[in-house]
């Protein structure tokens, strides 16, 4: 009993650091409507800026708790709010994701460019230590900083209840959310009421990650992969309070606290353990995300004065002029010619490797556009199928003799049948649910499916060797090269004979409208099921070129965040075409191998320019350079028109597409009174093809 | 002849509204019926109810002389029932012309993967007749290659009629076609129907607030207030009850 | 008054004006703007051209909120409570603003006096009350807070006519403490039952207004034509 005892206490802290991370998910998500994913990072970003001030600054611990808490926190949350949350308040739950994931990746990345990137030991605790044993429980030793987590938890969570239960502020926060127009009539400033839930939030962020600092012995910012746990247990805790009660949240996280170390208990060492202790807050996660009804329909109650937003503006439609097409067709095609030419030529050695990698990369984005952009759903795991492609052909290679190439395939076939389980799991789930159980299934690979010896291989990683076919050896990397080229080719034909047969036409209409959809008969799971089983594959076929190319690789380089790097900078340059997964294949690489030459400091800067990129997703659904590519199309379209009419030739595309909407007006009575100019015109009430038109 | 819908009973409950209160209504073959009643009498709901996007909580639907409770909605529209939506629900980045051929592939099961993969999916000739004879029909032939989001709403309740009709549905449930039309939109509309109606045998279930354009379109009408049906027979005989008068002009007189 | 979402003209030239302690009839059938209407008076939706004035002041580019701590209360079309928060926080909500949070705990009590039926589901979530429940609710919300014009928006949607009764009650309680009213319906009978004068709304222009007693009249010939209501 007592030995029992013995594990349950310890549990409780631990508990409580779960706690303040899922009652911040449940508080964030309660007073202003996102799931904000980034709130262990801006935990993180406060808990540096406490250790900076205490440490190097010499500020006293109260000081210091001030100046990052209470008053850097706030300030922080209300930025966020007025430059990004609040234009999308009204959007739908994919433009909110996408911008907590481009922070989530941001901020991280951010600190050390701005205090530097040395890592940090043995970070101060605010208020009782570590090293000291306060008092003794039942023959158990409780130690300064497990008090100081349990009472300040307690406390804080005590004082966020009766908060939002009993102080008006709290109460109109939770309004807000509900309906900011609602509101308003209620003689309610909306606007403010959301700012300061922000910067509520935020301070709730800041004192997470100080109260978090002494848990990690290592302050590192270039790697704040600590909270990765803490993150899985939040979400977990936040799940099984389906989001909105505070008090299951706070149980559900001392629950697991005490449940893991209950199980190390009874699991000490072995296989069992690893598969148990690690296993379980994922078996709980992802059982409720998938067996909550709840969860089913979140963010999913109807605004009841959403009838008074105008209509959505309409999605930019492709708009490039037919006569554009033959020479862009053949300038695609020397471009390719000229860069295999100079690829195996004149470029420097040095300069190979990145454009290997960007062909690697482009791969493997291939699989976000078919995901995110055909099917409009927003996967955060594909660098966990990327994985399994590369472990695959790697250990079969070593175990099997199989050739590289071939394990590749049987890599891309393991990873197809993951993602088809993956969303047969998520059958009844959509939006922000099935998003979250991709994110589950990357944190499940990233910590432990990754970890043993036959998968990613313990300590050394797997070596994936070079293909040899033959007499055709691709060791060099200019020979790689063109092996990377034809592969990637060879899945560009495939997501583009997809996205241009009847699939890509019935997942447009899924996309567009899922009621439409399926009152014409259209199976919208077995359409799922088939674009996510396409998407691992592909991801698992340029995973295994990735780990070809950089072998050996370990499940360091397939861990979450690369799954969310990933999306990011696919939807930064475009999901929903073809050359917007090229695009930032190669831009990836090729920006991230020009920071190698700048201070180390600044290493973390190509993901935050494409988070800043993803940040605009929600004015931009269809990918910054993409928008940017369509203003020029549209230019070059005009100028053309213009050309054209000089001429007197009738000029195609455009105008037949104004004309057309003018008939349209004309056939049925002019609908639309003040008319629409040209095919960006507006259409009256339509949804919009932004990812998830439903949310 | 037997009835190619027959609703028995069935009754909707949700937020602690009785949507639908033990709601029975039958169509044959090729007949058009006319469902009427004030906002928030149900219509939708029952359409929710027998394209199968919602669960009754008791009774049940027969179609075609089939029970189809718990058959899925996309079977359902497999089975003959093909559906249009008071709330647009077309697909923005599509062409008229590519709804129709989505509608077309889907009904005819050639949506297969393989076929994709092999470049088998273009548009064959027979296909393409048959997809024009639908453009045709509901006049859209001229705007077969515009994208849908640049569509009036007029003309995207066309598309959408169009999009079930190349399902070829036994029956056609047509929500508030006219809502958000103006006149000469509504009468184009209601004649499509009726000559769709009558050419190909289709039966219709027409929600509709304009009673002219029901009085045009259908053969009979069933009048459904507060969840349940108040009134059922001809147009003019039922509008003609007093009961009916109340519940649309209000029961303060 | 005009208003417009986007480019989709909802409005075309609407005046009329509501003077003190009347009520006014806004008739119209489905889609003929009369929500618009309520909606451009309350500032939720901007107007394109035109102006709005509420006591003589010029609130068409007042915000939402400012118009609603004026005394103008938009009781709004279907669903006009908050779902998630239960019944006593919804008028909490309604009222602190408007009384004050010294008188706020008499308001209340006052509610539930007139109210029973809500005193009996004080801390039930206000999405699981009947639609009717979910009416008087709001009305609740808006009789305690001394309102000056109240815009309510089909009152009567989706209710039986014994629930309708009762909200109807809940108005007649509401003008009788002075406020001007301005009901939004498609029950022609049971908006005139009440008014002082009607507006007719067809396809977003004024069709006709008038003492009460010709606007049944009106109606039957706008019905005639095909414009008309049911609904």
């Amino acid at each position: 009993m007592s030995t029992l005892l013995g594990y349950v206490l310890p549990g409780i802290p631990y508990g409580c650091d779960f706690a303040l991370m899922a009652v911040g998910l449940v508080i964030t998500f309660r007073t202003t409507g996102v799931f904000n994913l980034a709130f262990g990072a801006q935990a993180f970003g406060a808990a540096f800026v406490f250790d900076l001030l205490v440490r190097s600054e010499g500020l006293p611990v109260w000081a210091a708790f001030v100046l990052s808490v209470l008053l850097l926190s706030p300030a922080v949350g209300l930025v966020l709010d007025r430059f990004l949350f609040s234009r999308i308040a009204t959007t739908n739950m994919t433009a909110k994701i996408v911008s907590s994931v481009g922070l989530l990746i941001a901020i991280p990345q951010l600190l050390p460019i701005l205090f530097g990137g040395s890592p940090r030991e043995n970070p101060p605790s605010l208020w009782l230590d570590q090293a000291h044993v306060e008092f003794r429980l039942f023959g158990t030793a409780v130690n300064g900083s497990e008090v100081s987590t349990t009472v300040i938890t307690l406390g804080a969570v005590a004082a966020l209840l009766l908060f939002l239960r009993l102080s008006p502020a709290g109460l109109e926060m939770r309004a807000v959310v509900e309906s900011r127009r609602l509101a308003q009539l209620q003689g309610i400033d909306s606007g403010k009421v959301a700012a300061s839930a922000w910067a509520l939030s935020s301070v709730m962020a800041g004192l997470a990650g100080v109260l978090l600092l002494p848990l990690s012995n290592v302050l590192n910012p270039t790697n704040p992969l600590q909270f990765t746990g803490l993150l899985v247990a939040g979400l977990t805790a936040a799940a099984l309070a389906r989001m909105r009660s505070i008090g299951v949240a706070f149980g559900a996280a001392i629950g697991l606290g005490v449940a893991q170390e209950v199980l190390e208990l009874y699991f000490p060492n072995g296989a069992l353990h690893t598969a148990s202790v690690n296993a379980f807050p994922f078996i709980v996660l992802v059982g409720t995300l998938v067996g909550s009804k709840s969860l089913r329909s979140l963010g999913f109650r109807a605004d009841p004065m959403a009838g008074v937003d105008p209509p959505p503006p309409p999605p930019s439609v492709s708009i490039r002029d037919p006569r554009l097409d033959v020479p862009m067709k053949w300038g695609f095609r020397a471009l390719i010619v000229a860069f295999v030419v100079s690829g195996l030529t004149w470029v420097p050695g040095y300069w190979v490797t990145p454009l290997d990698a960007g062909l690697v990369y482009s791969t493997i984005f291939l699989s976000v556009t078919l995901i995110t952009g055909a099917s409009g759903q927003l996967s955060l795991c594909q660098a966990s199928f990327a994985g399994v492609g590369a472990f695959a052909a790697g250990q079969l290679a070593a175990h099997f003799g199989l050739p590289v190439l071939l394990g590749a395939v049987v890599g891309g076939l393991m990873a197809a049948v993951l993602g088809a389980v993956l969303a047969l799991l998520a059958a009844r789930i959509s939006g922000l649910i099935l998003t979250l159980l991709t994110l589950a299934f990357a944190l499940m690979a990233d910590t432990f499916l990754f970890q043993y010896s036959w998968s990613g291989g313990s300590g050394t990683g797997v070596s994936v060797p070079r293909p040899v076919m033959g007499s055709i050896d691709f060791t060099s990397n200019r020979a790689f090269l063109v092996l990377a080229l034809v592969v990637l080719l060879l899945c560009i034909l495939l997501v583009a004979l997809v996205q241009r047969g009847t699939t890509g036409r019935f997942l447009a209409a899924m996309r567009g409208s899922e009621p439409g959809a399926a009152s014409l008969g259209i199976n919208l799971l077995r359409a799922r099921v088939t674009v996510f089983a396409m998407s691992a594959g592909i991801a698992g076929v340029g995973g295994a070129m990735f780990g070809s190319l950089y072998s050996p690789v370990s499940a360091d380089s397939f861990v979450y965040e690369i799954s969310l790097a990933f999306v990011v900078v696919v939807i930064t340059t475009g999901s929903r075409r073809i050359e917007g997964a090229v695009q930032a294949g190669m831009s990836f690489a090729i920006i991230q191998f020009l920071f190698t030459y700048a201070p180390s400091r600044f290493q973390g800067l190509t993901p935050i320019l494409f988070a800043f990129g993803a940040l605009n997703y929600a004015q931009h659904p269809e990918g910054m350079v993409e928008y940017q590519k369509s203003r020029w199309m549209m230019r070059v379209s005009r100028l053309l028109a213009r050309v054209d009419g000089r001429r007197g030739t009738a000029p195609t595309a455009l105008a037949a597409g104004a004309a057309g909407n003018g008939m349209a007006g004309g056939v049925v009575g002019g609908s639309a009174p003040n008319g629409a100019p040209g095919l960006a015109g507006s259409p009256v009430g339509l949804s919009s093809g932004v990812v998830s038109p439903r949310g | 002849m037997a009835d190619i819908l027959r609703i028995s009973e069935v009754s909707v409950r949700f937020g602690g509204i009785q949507a639908l209160d033990h709601v029975s209504l039958s169509v044959a073959p090729g007949e058009a019926v006319g469902l009427v009643g004030p906002n928030g009498a149900g219509k939708t709901t029952l359409f929710d109810c027998i394209s199968g996007r919602r669960r009754p909580s008791g009774g049940s639907v027969t179609f075609d002389g089939r029970s189809i409770d718990g058959v899925p909605g996309y079977k359902r529209a497999r089975l003959g029932i093909g559906r249009t939506f008071q709330r647009l629900e077309v697909f923005p980045e599509l062409t008229v012309r590519e709804h129709i051929i989505v509608a077309e592939r889907a009904h005819r099961g050639v949506g297969a993967l393989w076929r994709d993969l092999l470049n088998l999916s273009r548009v064959r000739p027979e296909e393409q007749e048959r997809v024009d004879a639908i453009l045709d029909l509901v006049g859209l032939d001229h705007l077969a290659d515009v994208p849908v989001a640049a569509l009036g709403l007029g003309t995207c309740r066309l598309v959408e009629l169009g999009r079930a009709l190349a399902c070829e549905p036994k029956l056609l449930l047509a929500d508030e076609p006219s809502s958000g039309l103006d006149h000469n939109e509504t009468d184009s509309l209601a004649m499509v129907l009726r000559v769709v109606q009558r050419e190909r045998a289709m039966a219709v279930l027409l929600v509709e607030h304009d009673l002219q354009m029901v009085a045009k379109s259908v053969d009979r009408i069933v009048v459904l207030d507060i969840g349940k049906v108040i009134a059922e027979g001809r147009f003019d005989e039922v509008l003609a009850q007093p009961g009916v008068r109340e519940a649309y002009l209000g029961a303060g007189a | 008054m005009n208003a417009s979402y986007s480019t989709y003209r909802a409005l075309f030239d609407v005046s009329f004006s509501v003077p003190a302690g009347t009520i006014v009839a806004l008739l119209g059938a489905n889609g003929a703007g009369k929500s618009t209407v309520a909606r451009v008076a309350t500032g939720l939706v901007a107007a394109t051209s035109g102006k709005v004035l509420v006591g003589g002041r010029d609130v068409t580019r007042t915000a939402a909120h400012r118009i609603a701590r004026m005394g103008v209360f938009h009781v709004p079309e279907g669903r006009g409570v908050f779902a998630d928060l239960d019944v006593e926080e919804n008028l909490r909500l309604a009222l602190r603003r408007r009384v004050g949070a010294r008188h706020l705990a008499e308001a209340m009590e006052r509610a539930y006096t007139t109210f029973p039926v809500l005193a009996a589901r004080r801390h039930q979530q206000a999405g699981t009350l009947s639609g009717g429940e979910q009416r008087i609710l709001s009305l609740a919300g808006v009789l305690e807070a001394a309102p000056k014009l109240v815009i309510a928006d089909e009152l009567s949607l989706g209710l039986a006519p014994v629930i309708v009764d009762g909200v109807y009650e809940g108005l007649k309680a509401i003008h009788a403490r002075g406020a001007a009213l301005l009901v939004v319906e498609q029950q022609v009978d049971r908006a005139l039952s009440l008014a002082t004068h009607a507006v007719l709304l067809a396809r977003g222009a004024v069709h006709w207004q008038g003492p009460p007693q010709q606007a049944r009249a009106e109606m039957e010939e706008l019905l005639a034509a095909g414009y008309a209501p049911p609904v």
